[in-house]
Order: structure tokens, then C-alpha cells, then sequence
């Protein structure tokens, strides 16, 4: 569909070509039946070799100690928190897609909240390793739980890090029951479909005895509807509390009321980001374009521009208050931002989340697959370097001026990251080969002609 | 002391020898005071004391026993001090007190005082091109004997702040001569010999001096201490301008090579309007001139704002410690630092983990430079946990592991760290140290923990080991010895019952700590003084180390 072509005056179809139910089916389960070709090996092994790399770093790290990484007193905190609140921040697009947009009845959510859920997923479980791995004890995360002991001791309700566990706990739990609630019927249809004698006992299992009756479905449409609404809040709460381990910090830099929305923003902002280059490689592979057609793709750009101008006005805004406080060390922290040792990773981050994104409002731009892609990548890094921006040079130069030092990363910081992205990629690679990456169901939904018309 | 050093692969025999703690021994300490000597422990291997070996080989074959020096000191002791003190004792008598007081009162007198020599002090003779090179001994490691020792190797040097090295400071003006910068390298001719340094470019050196450490570049001094810095004890000769260390007419040149020195603070230039003074205007150094103060006694807190929380104060009934350090004592001389160090266990990392902004030490002495580079005015700051009353740490930690006690104490309880570093990262102060490593295994390859070296641990401090935070405790040990003392001896504690470690060891009495609820004590006075103040106030952290302001006399009327 060229770019002219577009009548706002009439709805556009969400799937383009008309297709059947069965080539529907047909279509999306197409990954699933066959055996992975040339690419996707490849892909794989770049992915896991990262992982890897990135378990290598890790083992060594619990292994030897954190002295393995660039973190000193007074930068305690590096590039695991910078991924931690990184990876947590992708996730938001997931549960944007799946539960704001539910409620909202924005039927094109259809084509991209599945692969955004499962997005949200993998990022929790990548970000979930960081909190863990930065102990400098690794082996006792118990003990940020509140577990009945002979000690008689309980965690510190007041610290944001006890929040924290709470928070990405409940995200994790909430994301994970909701995503399998939806591939309930998708199951079904599979197990359906198989001719395969393990796939169908594995779907049987999973599949909870869906039949699609009516009743079935009343149950599922009513599931869904409150899982949506449990989920919905969380989207806000969850990247608020993240940002209350700084908010709630005496550390000129971190401690700013501004943090809960500016960082709720920053991750939406970033997952759409992911969750466009992902879709990207997606539709191509898979023969996907006439379901996650170029209108998704459009949609979450417009998207993408909200919410980095949210971003945006979120740093102007730093500014301005850091100025407008009077504080010699708010200001002090905000012109050492932007002049100091980590100047350039500050304006790393304004290019890549300012300044590019609002290419998104030119059309041609928003609509060509390669622009958007490389837009899409700059946020993510642009992103990541918001948070090590915001840990590092709070950090690096706070107080008292005898205390201040550098943060330089290590092989060990750095591979760790990488690991991590080895981690997510290769499950995504693994999801899209066991696991519709669009909604059979949904998809057959919002068909034209899937839903009664009154009119 | 290393047995395999430089001097003892020379020879032919070497004796192991008693440690200090082993001996018996007696000093004047000055004229007119006598002091003895007794060991605290049984020897832990098979050695003799040196005077004994010496004794022995005096007395010929069969005359060594093992109380033979003992009884050689009590001897001197009855023949030479006892009878001209006439004391109205038998001398057994005298032996025991004088054992049991440590110190004995004698008559004698000092022979006059003595003068100086004052040619001597006149202008040197020689005014050669060139330039000047003064050779000092370090201020912890001295002449190099104590090279080996860890501790002293990472005692940060009072105003460089470089550990592990040694290097050649110059002036600012100098060192644009040379074309060179901090971490390049100088080569240093004098007439017995070139030696290249590393450059350290000082604020407030003389233009044209090169001063260049003794002690260092050690080849054989140990585990700890070979090959730390360069030797610069060979250039030592009496063909020198004044005494053995101070040379003229030395050529000096860029040796155009990097060498990283390691400081355990950053130094910032002078000429950076950004970073300039920061201390001062952020109130972190708070000083006045000696006109300032006679005029308004009260003058630092004319702006005294009164700050305001939203929760209750908790109330401290009993003794609640508190320290007060008097900036105009303290000259930075870091003996608290390593008083610290070995009171509470605190491990050597090495340079390349001090490099990377790990030191471990629970105080440290903050130097701050204002001024020019050619006339700096530096301000010396002890700064350790504050145990803060609203201690920031304290409420960001997830698992409770550092906590206030009922007396006041910020606590760390290292069974509960879990090690997430938050408490460091909202420590305004960051006195936080955290162990990255197992460091007594890590460091020189677990000479820490290894006999006989293990044997220095405090027993009465836990041993922290990887991963977990530690900080200041305000000698929690030895509040706790006393606090037991007091129940024995059934009285209540009293806040002058406990000396900290760096208060002991501060030769100037710069440090004073006490019960801060006892008005009669000396800790009350120093929180009431016109010149205290409690550094970065503003965070309403509520600090319990009161700083007394430095005043300077100075000509003008504003220090600059």
C-alpha cells in the first residue's frame, strides 16, 4: 500500500489482502511447523555465543567478586543498574500494547501484542538478573524477602529496593499470567492442527482443555478484561517505583519529583522502540507484512515521538528546576552533566532521544522500514545512556569534592550487557519458533467481516 | 621486619631475632623519664632476643639462658637507677611498681640547652645553574624500612594524597619548562647519577625544586614493598649543596614516558572556575581569619538556618556518642588514618584497586586546595561516618543491614549485608568502603592472611570478607569493652570511658569523643563552640561530627 493511498475518512483494514481463517492460521503457524532455515541459525548462534559471553562474565563475577567491574566508591552503581532500569523499561511497551491499549479498545493492538508481551517477558528475566548479579553477595537474595527466620530480622519496608522486588515480581507474574492467558485458545487451535504426536500432547497440556466453546470463551473474554485491568496500573507503577531508587535518594541528580512520570515515559518511549525493530525482522521472515502491516509500524512511531517529546520536556525540565531551585549542588550536578567528563554520553542521549525521534513527524519517514529501524535503534541507545547518564554523573561527582572519581567499565561490565542482549534475543529467536508471534484468534477477530456489523 | 632482605642477602648469618612484643628492654624516653619494656606475649617461634644472642656470645659457651637479658635489664636497673632515686623501698618493691607504672621519675638533669649552629643556617655558598633537587624521607614509610608494610605504602601522602609512589614535584611554572604534566616522567641528572621520576605537579612548590621521596624502588624488601616507586636513596651523598639530600645545579629534562601515580583524591585545577573552591562555597571548609573572630565570636553562623523534618525525632536518653574534630589541631599528618587501619582491620588493597577508587580506609584526610597554584592555601578535613541521626544510608537499605543503635551509632552488621551498595551511593559523605574482593586473600597474593601476618588482626573486630559494606563504628568494640567495665565495676558509662583509635593516635589532639548527653563532658563543649559546625547541614542528614572551623592569621582581612 503506497503512502498516498491512505483515506482517513475510511477505516483501514488491520489486515490487508482479505485473507481466508485457514491462511490465517496457515500463516502464523507457519514458523512453527517448519524447521528453521539458514538465517535463523545464524542469528542464533550470535545470539547465544553472546549469552554466552555474557554467562562467562557473570560466573566469573560471582566467582571472584565485583572487583571484576568498573564500580568504585563513590560510582557504586554502573552498568547493572543502567540495564537493570534499561531492560524493565523495554518491558512497558508489552504491557502498554496488551493492557492500555486492550481497554482501549485499539483493535490494531492485535497485530504486535503478542511479540510485545513476550518482549515484556524476556526483559524482566534479563533485567532480574542484574539486581541479583550487583550483590555483592549473590548468593542471598532471600534476603530481600520478607521470609519468616529464626534471626527474627524483616527487610526494610522503607528502602525502594525492597519496592523494587515487589514491583518487578509482581510485573513478572502478572505479565507471564496474562500472556499465557491469551495463547489459551492459540494453543488450542495448534493442538488442533498438529500431526505431530509430542506437539500435540505439549499443547494439550497447555492448552487447559480449551474446546472454543461459548462458554469457554465468555470465561477467557472476562479473564482478559480483568487481567488487563490488573495490569494496566502496573505499567505506571512499575518504572515509577524503578525510579524511586533514585527519587528517593538525598543525591543531588537523583532525588527529583520529576523521576516517576519522566521515566514512565522513557519506557514506553524505548519499548516501542524495540518492540518496532523487532517487528521489523518479524513481518520480513515470516511473511507477516499483510498482518503487522506498515500502519502498525506507523502507529507505534506516533508513539514514539509522544513519548520522546515526554522525554524531552523531562530533561528541559531537569534543567530548569536544577536552575530555578537555587541549589548550588542541584546546579552544579546538571552543568557537570552536560560539560563535565560524561559530556559526551549527555549528548549521546539528547541526539538520540530529542533530537532524532522527531524525524517521526515527517510521513515519508514514519513509513520507511529501513529510517524507522535506524530511529528505533538510536532511541534504545540513546535510552540505555539516559540511565548511565543519570547513575553516573549523580554519582561521580556529588557532595563533597575530595570524594568524587571516574567510572570506567570493565570487560566484565560490558560483557555482561552483552550477555544480556544475548539472553533476550536468543529467547525471542526461540519464542518465534515455539510460539505464535501474532494472535491467531485475535487476528481472525479483527478480520474484515470477523466481527457482526450492525450497520 | 622481612628476615630475606636487602641487607641480610649480604650476609653470611642471619638471626631471627624476638619481635618487640617478645622482648624485654628499657628506654629514656627524655631526660629525667625512664620507661621499661616488658613482653606482652611468649615468644611464637623458636628465636632470642638480640641483646640475649649479644650477651650470650659475651659470656662465652653454656652462659646462654633464656632469662638472660631479663635479668641483665633488672641488674643495670638495681646497680644504676634505683639507688640514686633513695627510694624507702627494698628494690624487689621498686622492680614491680616500676613494671606495673611503666614509667619512672629520675633525677637527672638536662645538660644546658642546646644552640644551634647558626652558620650553618646562613645562605648556601653555591648559586649554580640549575636546578635544585631535595631528596625527603617519606612521611609514612621514612627511609624505606618500613617499605614492606602495607598499611603505610596506602597511607595517602598528607597533601599529594599519592599512595604506592614515589615521584618528582614540581611547580606548575616548572613543569611548563619541561613540557611536562602529572603522570609524565622527568630525568633527573646529578653528577653521581641520572634516575627518572615520575612528575606530580605540586601546588605551592618552589619554582625550580625538584623534591623527590627517599624509601622507595626497594628490591627485595618483601611481598608488600619490592619494586613500589623508584630508588631514590642511591642518589644520597655528601657531595650534596646542604647535608646529604639537597643538590644544585642538577639537570633535569622530560623523560617523555607515562607513569600513573595513583591519589586516593582527585586534584582539580586551580584555574578551573567550575570546580574551583568548591569546598568553600559548598560550606564543606569553613574557615575565618583570627580579626574575623575577635570581632563576632559567632560569626560562622550568621545565616544559620534552622531545618525542618517531617518525622519524629527519635529521643536519646542514655549516653549518645559523638565526635568533635578541631580543624585548627589537625595538620593531616595521618596518623589517625593508620591508627584506624589497625585497630579495626582494615586491608590493603594495592595500587592498582586504590587506582581504581577502592581504598578501604575508614577515615581518610580530605586536602583541599584554594588560592593559586603558586600561593595555594590547602585545608586539611578528617573525614569518616558521621553517624548521622537521620542517616541517609540507613533507610535505603533493603535488608536492614545498617541500622541506628539506642547510643547513637550507625551500625553496619555485616551477616546481613547483602551487599547492594545503596547505602554508599546516598552517603553524602561516602565513608562507605565496600569489599570488592576478598581483600586479605587478594592483595599480595594473601600475604594478609597468612602467618605470621594474620597474627596483627584485632581479634576483638570482625574480619569482613567479600561483598559485603563497612564504615567508621566509632571503636564499637572498645564502647563495648567499657560499657562491660562499667556493669563489673557497677557504675554507670561514661562518655570519657572510651578513646577511639584515631583519637588516641592524634599527636595534636585534633579529635575528641564523647557522651554528647553529659553536659559536663568535653565533647558538649565542642558542640557548643562558636566555631563548630557540622558539614553539608543543608541535607538535614543530621551529622554528629562537629567540625570547628579553622581560623587562619592572616595579614588581610578575607582569606582569599
Amino acid at each position: 500500500m503506497s503512502t498516498a493511498a491512505i483515506d482517513y475518512t475510511q477505516e483501514v483494514p488491520l489486515i490487508e489482502g482479505r485473507p481466508r481463517a485457514s491462511e490465517i492460521d496457515a500463516t502464523i503457524a507457519a514458523p512453527l511447523d517448519e524447521f528453521p532455515k539458514r538465517g535463523w541459525w545464524i542469528a542464533f548462534a550470535v545470539t547465544a555465543s553472546m549469552l554466552a559471553f555474557g554467562g562467562y562474565c557473570a560466573f566469573e563475577t560471582v566467582w571472584q567478586g565485583l572487583g571484576l567491574w568498573g564500580i568504585n566508591i563513590p560510582v557504586a552503581w554502573g552498568f547493572d543498574m543502567t540495564s537493570l532500569v534499561f531492560w524493565i523499561g523495554i518491558g512497558h511497551a508489552g504491557t502498554l500494547i496488551s493492557a492500555i491499549l486492550f481497554l482501549l479498545r485499539q483493535h490494531w493492538r492485535t497485530g504486535i501484542a503478542r511479540f510485545a508481551e513476550a518482549m515484556t517477558i524476556f526483559a524482566v528475566i534479563c533485567a532480574g538478573m542484574f539486581p541479583i548479579l550487583h550483590l555483592g553477595r549473590p548468593w542471598l537474595p532471600l534476603y530481600l524477602t520478607p521470609y519468616p527466620n529464626q534471626h527474627g530480622v524483616w527487610i526494610n519496608f522503607m528502602s525502594p529496593l525492597v519496592w523494587d522486588v515487589f514491583a518487578v515480581s509482581t510485573y513478572f507474574t502478572v505479565s507471564l499470567v496474562f500472556w499465557y492467558v491469551g495463547l489459551i485458545p492459540d494453543l488450542a487451535t495448534l493442538r488442533d492442527r498438529t500431526t505431530s504426536k509430542l506437539k500435540k500432547i505439549i499443547y494439550s497440556i497447555f492448552s487447559l482443555g480449551w474446546r472454543h466453546s461459548n462458554r469457554h470463551w465468555h470465561h477467557y473474554e472476562r479473564a482478559y478484561l480483568i487481567l488487563a485491568g490488573f495490569a494496566t496500573p502496573l505499567v505506571l507503577s512499575v518504572h515509577t517505583i524503578v525510579s524511586f531508587d533514585f527519587a528517593v535518594s538525598v543525591l543531588p541528580g537523583w532525588h527529583s519529583t520529576i523521576f516517576p512520570p519522566y521515566f514512565v515515559a522513557g519506557a514506553i518511549f524505548s519499548g516501542f522502540a524495540m518492540v518496532q525493530n523487532a517487528l521489523i525482522f518479524v513481518r520480513q521472515s515470516f511473511n507477516l507484512k499483510h498482518i503487522i502491516t506498515l500502519n502498525h509500524l506507523e502507529k507505534m512511531n506516533q508513539i514514539i515521538i509522544v513519548t520522546g517529546s515526554m522525554v524531552g520536556y523531562s530533561y528541559l525540565m531537569e534543567f530548569f528546576i536544577s536552575w530555578y531551585s537555587g541549589s548550588e549542588f542541584e546546579r552544579f550536578v546538571f552543568i557537570n552533566r552536560a560539560l563535565g567528563p560524561y559530556a559526551w554520553a549527555f549528548w549521546v542521549m539528547v541526539s538520540c532521544n530529542v533530537l532524532f525521534p522527531q524525524l517521526f513527524w515527517i510521513k515519508k519517514i514514519r513509513r520507511s522500514v529501513p529510517i524507522m529501524f535506524v530511529i528505533g535503534v538510536l532511541v534504545n541507545v540513546g535510552m540505555w545512556m539516559e540511565r548511565f547518564v543519570i547513575i553516573v554523573t549523580s554519582l561521580q561527582r556529588d557532595f563533597l569534592p575530595s570524594s568524587w572519581g571516574m567510572y570506567y567499565p570493565t570487560i566484565y561490565d560490558i560483557g555482561i550487557l552483552m550477555g544480556s542482549f544475548g539472553l533476550f534475543f536468543t529467547l525471542i529467536l526461540i519464542f518465534v519458533r515455539v510460539l505464535p508471534v501474532v494472535s491467531i484468534v485475535d487476528t481472525k477477530a479483527v478480520m474484515e467481516g470477523g466481527q457482526p456489523k450492525h450497520h | 621486619m622481612e628476615a630475606d632482605d636487602e641487607t641480610s642477602r649480604l650476609c653470611t648469618y642471619v638471626l631471627p631475632i624476638h619481635h618487640a612484643y617478645e622482648s624485654w628492654g628499657d628506654y629514656q624516653v627524655r631526660t629525667g623519664i625512664c620507661s621499661l619494656q616488658q613482653p606482652v606475649i611468649a615468644p611464637l617461634y623458636d628465636t632470642r632476643q638480640k641483646e640475649a644472642v649479644l650477651l650470650a656470645w659475651i659470656g662465652g659457651k653454656g652462659s646462654f639462658k633464656e632469662t638472660i637479658y631479663h635479668e641483665y635489664v633488672m641488674r643495670h636497673w638495681e646497680k644504676e637507677i634505683f639507688p640514686p632515686l633513695k627510694r624507702r623501698v627494698d628494690f624487689k618493691t621498686f622492680w614491680y611498681a616500676s613494671l606495673h607504672d611503666g614509667v619512672v621519675a629520675t633525677e637527672e638533669k638536662a645538660s644546658g640547652a642546646l644552640r644551634f649552629r647558626s652558620p650553618s643556617l646562613g645562605k648556601s655558598g653555591s648559586s649554580s645553574p640549575g636546578y635544585v633537587v631535595a631528596l625527603t624521607p617519606n612521611y609514612s614509610i621514612g627511609d624505606g624500612a618500613f617499605a614492606n608494610n602495607g598499611w603505610l605504602q596506602e597511607l595517602p601522602h598528607p597533601i599529594s594524597r599519592v599512595v604506592w609512589d614515589n615521584y618528582a614535584a614540581i611547580s606548575k611554572k616548572t613543569a611548563q619548562e619541561l613540557g611536562v604534566e602529572d603522570n609524565g616522567t622527568v630525568e633527573v641528572s646529578l653528577p653521581h647519577g641520572t634516575q627518572t621520576f615520575p612528575v606530580l605537579v605540586q601546588p605551592g612548590q618552589a619554582d625550580g625544586l625538584v623534591s623527590v621521596q627517599l624509601g622507595y624502588g626497594r628490591w627485595n624488601a618483601g611481598s608488600v614493598g619490592t619494586y613500589v616507586g623508584a630508588n631514590a636513596n642511591v642518589r644520597l651523598s655528601n657531595d650534596a649543596l646542604v647535608g646529604p639530600r639537597i643538590f644544585g645545579g642538577a639537570k633535569v629534562t622530560n623523560a617523555h614516558q607515562e607513569h600513573r601515580l595513583v591519589t586516593t583524591q582527585e586534584h582539580h585545577s586551580l584555574d578551573d572556575t567550575f570546580v574551583k573552591d568548591l569546598h568553600r562555597k559548598r560550606e564543606v571548609i569553613r574557615d575565618g581569619t583570627l580579626a574575623e573572630y575577635q570581632k563576632d565570636p559567632d560569626f560562622l553562623h550568621l545565616e544559620r538556618v534552622n531545618l525542618q523534618g517531617i518525622t519524629r525525632q527519635i529521643e536519646y536518653n542514655g549516653v549518645k556518642w559523638a565526635m568533635a574534630i578541631d580543624m585548627n589541631k589537625c595538620v593531616g599528618c595521618q596518623a589517625c588514618v593508620a591508627s584506624c587501619n589497625v585497630e579495626n582491620n582494615v586491608p590493603v588493597v594495592g595500587k592498582d584497586q586504590a587506582g581504581r577508587g577502592r581504598e578501604m580506609q575508614w577515615i581518610r584526610i580530605d586536602r583541599y586546595y584554594s588560592g593559586t597554584a603558586e600561593e595555594p592555601i590547602s585545608s586539611h578535613q578528617p573525614m569518616l561516618c558521621q553517624h548521622c541521626d537521620n542517616a541517609p544510608c540507613e533507610n535505603v537499605c533493603p535488608v536492614a543491614a545498617t541500622n541506628h543503635s539506642p547510643d547513637g551509632l550507625n551500625q553496619m552488621v555485616y551477616n546481613r549485608c547483602v551487599g547492594t551498595k545503596y547505602c554508599s551511593n546516598n552517603c553524602p559523605y561516602k565513608v562507605r568502603r565496600f569489599n570488592f574482593f576478598n581483600w586479605h586473600e587478594y592483595f599480595a597474593d594473601g600475604y594478609y592472611s597468612e602467618e605470621p601476618v594474620n597474627l596483627m588482626f584485632n581479634p576483638e573486630v570482625t574480619v569482613r570478607s567479600r561483598g559485603v559494606m563497612e564504615k567508621c563504628t566509632f571503636c564499637v568494640q572498645r564502647i563495648m569493652e567499657a560499657r562491660q567495665h562499667a556493669v563489673e565495676q557497677g557504675r554507670p558509662l561514661k562518655g570519657s570511658d572510651v578513646r577511639t583509635a584515631c583519637q588516641e593516635a592524634c599527636p595534636a589532639t585534633a579529635i575528641v569523643f564523647g557522651d554528647m548527653n553529659d553536659p559536663e563532658s568535653e565533647i558538649s563543649r565542642y558542640r557548643a563552640h562558636n566555631l563548630g559546625y557540622h558539614v553539608l547541614e543543608e541535607v538535614n542528614a543530621r551529622p554528629n561530627i562537629t567540625y570547628l572551623a579553622k581560623l587562619r592569621s592572616v595579614q588581610s582581612e578575607k582569606i582569599s
